[in-house]
């Protein structure tokens, strides 16, 4: 993510290989977009662009229905 | 015809015969509703991000197939009724994300043959050099499966610990063959790994 002065570009318009990876499968890729509690890091902290996060935020929740991400972290639960 | 993809969790209490069981029995309920499958793949026994029906842990399978949009309510019934399928998800998705492979049930077995082979090379390497070693070996892979077991309730470190603890006390009886007075020592180390232990314990209740 590059930085130009207050402002970041969008990680998906520099590289648009990564476009795929927005897919409940790839899991783990989606897990760089929720906090360690497991909500949804805002767009305006990572840099996302409005169109891909909201195909992003589609994907987390289908990977939270099939249990693949949390919807909240529980930190008993090991 | 649309193309669409299922994942579904299934009860990690299943073995392979009853796993294939319940995935060809979803496969001819697709047929029977004139759908086609393209692609089926095991991933394998997971941990779940949360417990679904009190499990922790779950076989998942990803099918795509092509279905008439209709006929999509019989499919997701099937799936819904199957007492052993914890979760499903179906996804309507374009052809150009189908993935390529065979379209048999071979698949679930190859990726549990890959698992076979992963534990297989580790059992046979051993054998090629020593026969003590092959032993200690199997002590390992004995305690290793069985903290995979017993994993979800304590940490990884602890298990590590808890398993070098086995070799010295293994280590301590062979010892006690040779030398029949040092009986003493060995209680001694038994309780130096307790102790360990302990110490171990202590430390997790700090982390927390």
């Amino acid at each position: 993510m590059a930085i130009l002065g207050n402002t970041r570009i969008c990680p998906f318009k520099e590289d648009s290989a990564l476009i795929d990876k927005i897919d409940y499968k790839e899991y783990k890729f989606l897990r760089k977009f929720i906090t360690e509690q497991g909500k949804i890091i805002p767009a305006h902290v990572t840099g996302v662009s409005a169109k891909y996060q909201r195909l992003i935020a589609m994907e987390i929740k289908k990977a939270r229905i099939l249990a693949l991400l949390p919807f909240a972290a529980d930190p008993r639960y090991s | 015809m649309n193309y669409y993809e299922a994942v579904y969790i299934i009860h990690p209490a299943l073995q392979e015969g009853r796993l294939n069981d319940i995935v060809n029995k979803f496969h001819k309920k697709l047929e029977d509703v004139q759908g086609k499958v393209l692609y089926v793949t095991n991933w394998g026994k997971k941990k779940l991000a949360y417990p679904i029906d009190k499990q922790k842990y779950g076989t998942y399978i990803l099918c795509q197939y092509t279905l008439n949009g209709e006929n999509i309510k019989n499919i997701s019934q099937e799936l819904e009724l199957n007492p052993n399928i914890l979760r499903y998800l179906i996804t309507k998705i374009d052809e150009s994300k189908i993935l390529e492979g065979p379209t048999t049930l071979d698949i679930v077995e190859k990726d549990d043959n890959n698992k076979k082979t992963s534990t297989a090379n580790t059992e046979n390497i051993p054998n090629e050099v020593t026969d003590v070693d092959s032993q200690e070996t199997k002590k390992d892979d004995k305690s290793e499966s069985n903290n995979e077991e017993v994993a979800p309730t304590t940490d990884n470190e602890s298990l590590e610990e808890a398993t070098n603890d086995d070799d010295k006390n293994t280590n301590s009886d062979e010892s006690s063959e040779e030398i029949t007075n040092d009986d003493d020592k060995n209680t001694n180390s038994d309780e130096s790994s307790e102790e360990t232990t302990n110490d171990d314990d202590n430390n997790t209740d700090k982390k927390d």
